[in-house]
This record gives C-alpha cells, sequence and structure tokens, in this order.
C-alpha cells in the first residue's frame, strides 16, 4: 500500500550518479589556464592568495589559502628558498623535480596530479608551486590554522588520569593515540566525508587484536553514508549504530585518549573526526557506561563501590518518579502509614493530580537544565537562583507542588548526573515511566520495562551483543563489569571484545 | 520495516542457555497463574504432585522433541507438502491457549493487580510487547528471557524467604486426597495448556545442541519451581488456597516486612515477567505459522490482526471464564493437543530439511 511513497521518497533522495560528479581535471601546462581555473573555483574568495614569480626564468606562482598556513613557516621554509636556490635549472618540469628533491627536502609533500587535488591540498593548508610549462606541481604542507591546545577532557573529568583530551585537530589527536600505543600495530587509517567540507575521518585499530570482520563492516558502513558536511562525530554515529529505534546507543563516544587506547587494545575500532574532540568506539556494550578510567587507578574494592553506585544512581533517576506516581497513585498500600499519610496530606492541598505534577515539574527540571546550559557563565548564577528559590520554594508555598514531589526531583536530578553518558537516555525514559507509572500503575512500569528490555537485547551491530556480557552470560569478562578485578588477575588472561560474541562462538 | 526482515530472514544461532529460559519462564509462568478455576477441584496439597508430575511429563516430550529438531536444524512447518496444513492446526492450538491463558491472564489483572476497566488494556499492552519481542527475533527473545528469569528468580526467592514466618506445615493437608481422575485431569490440562512444548520446537532448529549439564540444570530449577510454590501456597493458606483466585501472587500479601506490606504488587513484575516471555514465544511460533500459510516475509500486519481479534475474544472470556466447566476447557485443549502433537511429529518423521 505505501509503496508508492517509498518510491517517491528513494528517489528523491536517491545518491548522485558517479557519472554526473565533477571530472578529475588536469593539470595544464600553461600557468594562466591554471590560475584562471583556479580563481574561477574559489570565485571572489578574498583568502585564496596568488603571488606570481619567476623561477629559473620562467613565470611561476605560488598559490596558498591565507588563514590555513603559518606565514613564517611559509616564507623562511618555501619562498625564500625557492627564490633564491641557483640550482633550479632545465626544463619547467625537471625545475619542479628539483624544487621537490633538491631545494626543499624536509617539509611534507603530497603528490597533486590533477585540480581536484589541488584544491583539497590548498584548503588543508598546503602551499602549491606551479611553473609554466610544465604539467607537474610541487605541494608542501605549511599548516598553521589557529587551533585550541590539549586541555582537559570537560565532559570526562577523572581524579587520576591523564590531564589530556582530545582537540578538534585530527593531527594532533592521532599523535595523542600514538604517544599511548607506540607500535606499529596500531593503526590509524584516514578518509575523507562530506562533498563539501571533506572532513577528514581516522579509524584507529590494533592490527594484531582487531577482528578483521569487523573492520570491514565499519569500512562499509562509513563508505555508504553520505554526507553534504561532517562537523560533528554525531553525524556518522546512526551509520555504525544498530539500524531501528533504540533509547541506547551501540556507539560509544568520549573526549579522553587514554580512555580511547584501552578500547583499541580490547579490539574495538575508534573513530575521530576532524573538527571535534569527540571520538567514537565500536562495539560498546550498555555495562560500559558506568565504567571510568579511574576505576582502573584506585583499589578493586573502590572501583566495585564507585561502579554499583553509578548503577544504583541510573534505576534510581529512570524509576523513582515513575515509581513515586504509581504507588501513591495505584499502590498506596505498600507504604507505611506515617509515610503515607504524609504524602497524601501533602497532595490532597495541591490542584493537579500526581501524574501531571511530576511532569510538570520534569519538564521544568529539563527546561532549566538546558537554560543552565546554554546561558553565558556571567548570568548562570541568576538561573540557578530562579530556578532553585523562586520555582522550588515558591511553588511549594503556592501549594502548586507538593515537597514529596520536589524531593523525588532533586533526588532524580542528582542521581542523573552521576551517569552523564546516559543522560539522554535517561530523561526520555523517566518521562515515559512516570506516564505508564501514573496510568497504569506498577504493572505498566513493568510491561514497558520488559518492553525496554527487548529493544536493548537487540542490539547487535557488530555480532556482539549490547547487554554483554549478562546476556549472553561470559563468566571470564564477568571480572571486569560491576566487579573489578585487581591487575594480577585481569593481566592474566587478555580478552578482546569479540570474545563476547558468545552465540556465534557456541558457548553455552 | 526492513530490520523486521532482516529478523526474520537471517540465520541467528540460539544460545542453548537462552533457549533453556525461554523454557522455563514458560513454565513458571503456568504454575504462577494457577487459578482454581481450572484446578479441577483437588485440594492444595494434591496440587504440588500434580504440578511436579506435570514438571516431568513436559520434559520427557519436550526434550526428545528439541533435540531432534536441534539435530535436523528444522522448522516445525518446513514441510514441503502438508506444510500449510500443519500451520493451520498449530495456530488453532496457540489461538485457542491464546482465548484461554489471556482470559486468565486478563482475570487475574482485573482482580490482582488493579480494579475496574483500565486493567482490560494490560493484556492487550502485554500483547502488544509480545508482538514485538516476537519480531525482534529468537536471540533477542533468548537474551532477554535469561535476564528476566535471573530478575524472576531472585524476586522468587526474596518472596519465599519473606513469607516463610507464616508458613505453618499444619496448613498442608495429607496429599492424595482428591479423586485420583480429578488430580490425573488436572496433570492433564496442565501438560495439554504448556504451549511452550511445541511453541519451543520453533526455537529448538535455531538453537545449539544440548549439553546433559544445561537440561539437568534448567529443567531442575523448573522442577523445584513447580514443588515450592504451591508447597507455600498450600503452606500459607491451606484450605483457602482452593478458593483463593490465585494463591502463588498471594503469598506476600499478609505481613508488613521491615515498613512495607502488601509487597504483591511489587513481586507482580515476575507474574507479568513469565507471562510476557510465554506469549511471546507462543507470538514467534505463530508468526513463523503464519509465513508459512501466507508464503510471504513481511507480515506485520498479518500477525497484528489475528492477535487483536484472539485478544479481544479472550477479554470477552475473561469475566466468564469461571462459567465455562472445566472439563469442556481439558477436552478441547486435549483434542488441539494432540493434533499439535502429530503436526510437529510429522517433520521429524519424514525428516525433511529446510
Amino acid at each position: 500500500m505505501f509503496d508508492f511513497l517509498k518510491k517517491a521518497i528513494d528517489k528523491k533522495y536517491a545518491p548522485v550518479d558517479a557519472a554526473n560528479e565533477a571530472p578529475e581535471i588536469p593539470i595544464s601546462c600553461s600557468l594562466k589556464e591554471n590560475l584562471s581555473y583556479l580563481k574561477s573555483k574559489f570565485g571572489g574568495s578574498f583568502d585564496l592568495l596568488i603571488r606570481e614569480v619567476k623561477i629559473g626564468g620562467n613565470d611561476a606562482a605560488f598559490i596558498v589559502c591565507d588563514g590555513m598556513c603559518n606565514n613564517l613557516f611559509l616564507s623562511q621554509s618555501v619562498i625564500w628558498p625557492i627564490l633564491n636556490s641557483e640550482k633550479i635549472s632545465g626544463t619547467p618540469e625537471e625545475q619542479i623535480e628539483i624544487i621537490k628533491t633538491v631545494v626543499i627536502t624536509d617539509i611534507e609533500k603530497i603528490q597533486t596530479d590533477n585540480m581536484s587535488k589541488i584544491i583539497s591540498a590548498l584548503t588543508s593548508g598546503f602551499i602549491v608551486v606551479m611553473i609554466d610549462g610544465s604539467a607537474k606541481v610541487a605541494t608542501f604542507g605549511v599548516q598553521g590554522y589557529p587551533m585550541r591546545s590539549i586541555d582537559e577532557p570537560s565532559t570526562e573529568v577523572q581524579e587520576r588520569g591523564a590531564r589530556e583530551g582530545f582537540v578538534e585537530n585530527f593531527k594532533m589527536n592521532a599523535s595523542l593515540v600514538r604517544r599511548r600505543l607506540q607500535t606499529p600495530d596500531a593503526r590509524i587509517e584516514m578518509i575523507q566525508m562530506g562533498k563539501a567540507s571533506s572532513t577528514r575521518v581516522c579509524i584507529c585499530y590494533m592490527n594484531d587484536r582487531v577482528d578483521k570482520k569487523i573492520l570491514a563492516n565499519v569500512k562499509k558502513r562509513l563508505s555508504e553514508a553520505e554526507f553534504d558536511t561532517v562537523f560533528e562525530s554525531g553525524y556518522i554515529q546512526p551509520y555504525l549504530d544498530q539500524k531501528g529505534l533504540s533509547f541506547f546507543s551501540g556507539v560509544g563516544v568520549t573526549e579522553r585518549p587514554d580512555v580511547f587506547c584501552s578500547k583499541l587494545t580490547e579490539g574495538r575500532i575508534g573513530i575521530f573526526v576532524d573538527g571535534t574532540p569527540f571520538a567514537l568506539i565500536v562495539p560498546y556494550l550498555f555495562i560500559e557506561h558506568f565504567h571510568s578510567f579511574d576505576d582502573y587507578a584506585n583499589r578493586p574494592y573502590y572501583a566495585l563501590f564507585i561502579r554499583l553506585l553509578k548503577i544504583i544512581s541510573f534505576f534510581l533517576s529512570v524509576f523513582t518518579p515513575g515509581l513515586y506516581v504509581a504507588v501513591a497513585t495505584f499502590s498506596q498500600e505498600l507504604l507505611p502509614k506515617t509515610l503515607l499519610f504524609d504524602i497524601i496530606s501533602s497532595h490532597a492541598k495541591t490542584p493537579f493530580p500526581i501524574l501531571l505534577e511530576a511532569v510538570i515539574i520534569h519538564i521544568i527540571f529539563e527546561v532549566m537544565r538546558e537554560a543552565g546550559l546554554r546561558l553565558p557563565k556571567s548570568i548562570g548564577h541568576a538561573a540557578s537562583i530562579v530556578g532553585g528559590l523562586v520555582i522550588g520554594e515558591a511553588a511549594v508555598s503556592a501549594g502548586l507542588i507538593a515537597p514529596p514531589m520536589l524531593i523525588v526531583v532533586a533526588l532524580t536530578a542528582i542521581t542523573s548526573f552521576v551517569v552523564p553518558n546516559l543522560y539522554e537516555p535517561m530523561a526520555v525514559l523517566r518521562l515515559i515511566f512516570i506516564f505508564v507509572g501514573g496510568i497504569m500503575g506498577l504493572y505498566g512500569i513493568g510491561a514497558v520495562c520488559i518492553l525496554i528490555l527487548f529493544n536493548m537485547c537487540r542490539i547487535n551491530p557488530y555480532g556482539i551483543p549490547f547487554m554483554s556480557p549478562f546476556s549472553p552470560f561470559e563468566t571470564a569478562a564477568i571480572r571486569d563489569t560491576i566487579l573489578r578485578l585487581g591487575w594480577k588477575q585481569l593481566s592474566k588472561r587478555k580478552m578482546k571484545i569479540q570474545d563476547l560474541n558468545g552465540e556465534r562462538r557456541g558457548k553455552a | 520495516m526492513e530490520d523486521f526482515n532482516k529478523a526474520l530472514t537471517e540465520k541467528e544461532e540460539v544460545n542453548v542457555n537462552h533457549f533453556l529460559s525461554v523454557m522455563v519462564l514458560s513454565r513458571l509462568s503456568s504454575i504462577l497463574l494457577f487459578t482454581p478455576i481450572t484446578g479441577f477441584g483437588i485440594s492444595a496439597s494434591d496440587r504440588i504432585i500434580g504440578e511436579v508430575v506435570a514438571t516431568l511429563i513436559i520434559a520427557l516430550i519436550s526434550v526428545p522433541l528439541y533435540k531432534a529438531y536441534q539435530r535436523q536444524k528444522i522448522s516445525p512447518v518446513a514441510a514441503l507438502t502438508g506444510g500449510k496444513i500443519l500451520s493451520a492446526i498449530l495456530i488453532v492450538y496457540f489461538s485457542l491457549w491464546l482465548i484461554l491463558g489471556g482470559a486468565i491472564f486478563s482475570y487475574f489483572a482485573s482482580t490482582q493487580l488493579l480494579e475496574g476497566d483500565i486493567s482490560q488494556s494490560f493484556f492487550i499492552l502485554t500483547a502488544i510487547i509480545a508482538i514485538y519481542g516476537s519480531y525482534v527475533g529468537a536471540q533477542s527473545l533468548g537474551r532477554c528471557s535469561l535476564l528476566l528469569l535471573t530478575v524472576s528468580v531472585i524476586g522468587i526467592v526474596i518472596m519465599l524467604i519473606l513469607s516463610m514466618g507464616n508458613f505453618t506445615q499444619y496448613n498442608l493437608t495429607p496429599a492424595l486426597q482428591s479423586k485420583t481422575f480429578s488430580i490425573i485431569e488436572y496433570i492433564a490440562f496442565s501438560v495439554v495448556s504448556s504451549t511452550e512444548i511445541f511453541a519451543g520446537c520453533f526455537l529448538a532448529g535455531k538453537t545449539e545442541i544440548f549439553k546433559g549439564r544445561n537440561l539437568r540444570v534448567w529443567y531442575g530449577i523448573s522442577l523445584v519451581f513447580s514443588f515450592v510454590l504451591p508447597l507455600f501456597s498450600a503452606g500459607l493458606f491451606g484450605d483457602l488456597a482452593n478458593s483463593l483466585p490465585f494463591p502463588a501472587f498471594k503469598i506476600t500479601s499478609a505481613g508488613n516486612y521491615i515498613l512495607f506490606s502488601r509487597l504483591d504488587a511489587v513481586f507482580s513484575f515476575v507474574w507479568i515477567a513469565a507471562f510476557c516471555i510465554k506469549l511471546t514465544l507462543i507470538f514467534y511460533a505463530m508468526k513463523i505459522c503464519l509465513e508459512k500459510i501466507l508464503n510471504k516475509t513481511n507480515i506485520l500486519i498479518s500477525l497484528i490482526l489475528p492477535v487483536t481479534g484472539l485478544v479481544l475474544l479472550s477479554l470477552f472470556f475473561a469475566t466468564r471464564i469461571s462459567v465455562i466447566p472445566d472439563k469442556i476447557i481439558l477436552l478441547i485443549l486435549l483434542i488441539s493437543f494432540l493434533a499439535a502433537g502429530a503436526a510437529v511429529l510429522l517433520p521429524i518423521i519424514r525428516r525433511k530439511k529446510v
């Protein structure tokens, strides 16, 4: 019945036929033609700098994008040596070769044999040297665009562990990875994504540990992703994740190079995108959202305590409001008499049903949180005062909200910040459970729990079940789930992520 | 939609522990949802014997069947000829159970969980979740049931520990005091209403080969539940267990536990989980049968429509279940059980491969 609609949608969003894409333009021997082509491609962009000179008696030109290069380095290491070299002679093509092999030997060079690659090199901070009469060019790396220095990650604060986080520049990120994995088995492959942005995306893995099928799967998914621009790793995350609707993602996100590298040593694949400090890790398990790098630096008993705390906080954050609404509405007999009396008498004074009260206060909390996130820091304090005193205190005094409900919201809020990775699903699930608890009581909460569990058990994008190592149960992996054994035990048997596919290995 | 199709067609191997956890939860559902309406008038003590014997018979029937399907890696309706007829027979059997089981569950929801018309929506919600569960695939069903079984076992153990204070051996009446024929009828009803025997065959073809230890452990757990839960019902309520609508549910309804009372509302999750898994298994089997009959792979709509009809029928019977004589119910189920049994035995006998 809906086939015609599907066909119409497919036709509208059909991928661009490769034959219709611009063909690769060869480099002309005429300098004027080349410059004219570049000027037409860049239009009136002010940052395209063309300096026409004479090299070895021939007309030549230096072409660079202003703002992408280090000007001092450019003039001292490229322009000055070329213009003052006495070794440049012969035909224009020979001159280009001499420049590349004799005059400038210690700077990054890349092969550019057509105009598309020249344009790509220019926009990446390379300088292109063209000589009239030569179809070859010399391209040197003189990047010097402004970038943020390495700083402590803002979203993953750890007590112990390095104070370094990924930055927006992919080369710096690669160096952070290489510094920690000083082995040739640590591979960092680069691809470009985005027709307009040509964003560099790096795929990292340990060649001696990664599952080749998973690696091939990741590369295939990335190659099938079609984008105009890629400015954030979140753009490509859905392509790496399980298809279909789910509250949870089988792709991990991290800003920390130490976490990133430790996951690579488990046979996983890491992806970082130029322009964003947030790297992706696949495959990723549900239980890992409750792990932190500090767990491995602290004593095992403390790590166990913290992990349990996080898991309890997660369940409190998701279920407390819904359970409160369900019990207060339908199952009051569960509560002790004194508590029941307090709750009922508090809610008797408010005009709204408990369900509506819970929904209103949680939406207000989310609004306050979002406002606090977007506000400039200078007026952030004002938002806290409004939220805490005015809305909290005034709402209770006015009899709009019952005090027990405020306590529930406060508990929910605090516990939700203990596991920030899961804030998105927690915020939405919480509201769902409030509705379900208010309409169907504890039964509804239980039933929706089962539905969500089915959904979570379905997540399996690379053959590694999301709920591993609990289901399927893997005894060896339990040593580092809620419990973290000491390093002596953990080092005895090195587990890789592909070992968790108990179903594929036929393990009972 | 594409993901659903993929779930239907991909070859997925189910872990043996996951498969057995589905079976144990399904059996648990039958034990938990016992009601004297279909109790054939036997005493609470005789019910203990009835459940244990029924579990043993179910194991005796199901284990060889599952092993045969595992070895041959086939589906019960994979027969090249007559597969549609076999599918129709199995659908009839599952539908009858659905009407009866749904009626009992709706009766349970309206009397124990939440009174009023809203309780009718509980079975509808459970059916929707089970339909979703049947479509996400056998592996997901298995993984989910393992987790739910763990939670259920913990819940039941806590429930029994909390109610031990009220248990008294003097409530236990002597066994075999009921009519022998009634006990046999009860055992027969327990066996023929265990649709997981035949529904499990649809999963068995995708499961790894059993090891003896797995079977012993998992069926041992079933046996323990079959013994312990009726025992506690009898020990807590004595003869009153014969008239309480759902005695197992009432185990924690009496008494205060630390600060809280009426914890049966909390432990209802065990009931919901067990029933949901059983229903999901039945829908999974029905889905495969419907695929065979309709010769289609994308049958989301095809399963929803008949299931909606069956759910409405079961809601109709929910308030009338006590009116229908239990012997009539047993007779209908027995005939359909024997027909379904023949339907699942035929492919093994013919030794057809998919």
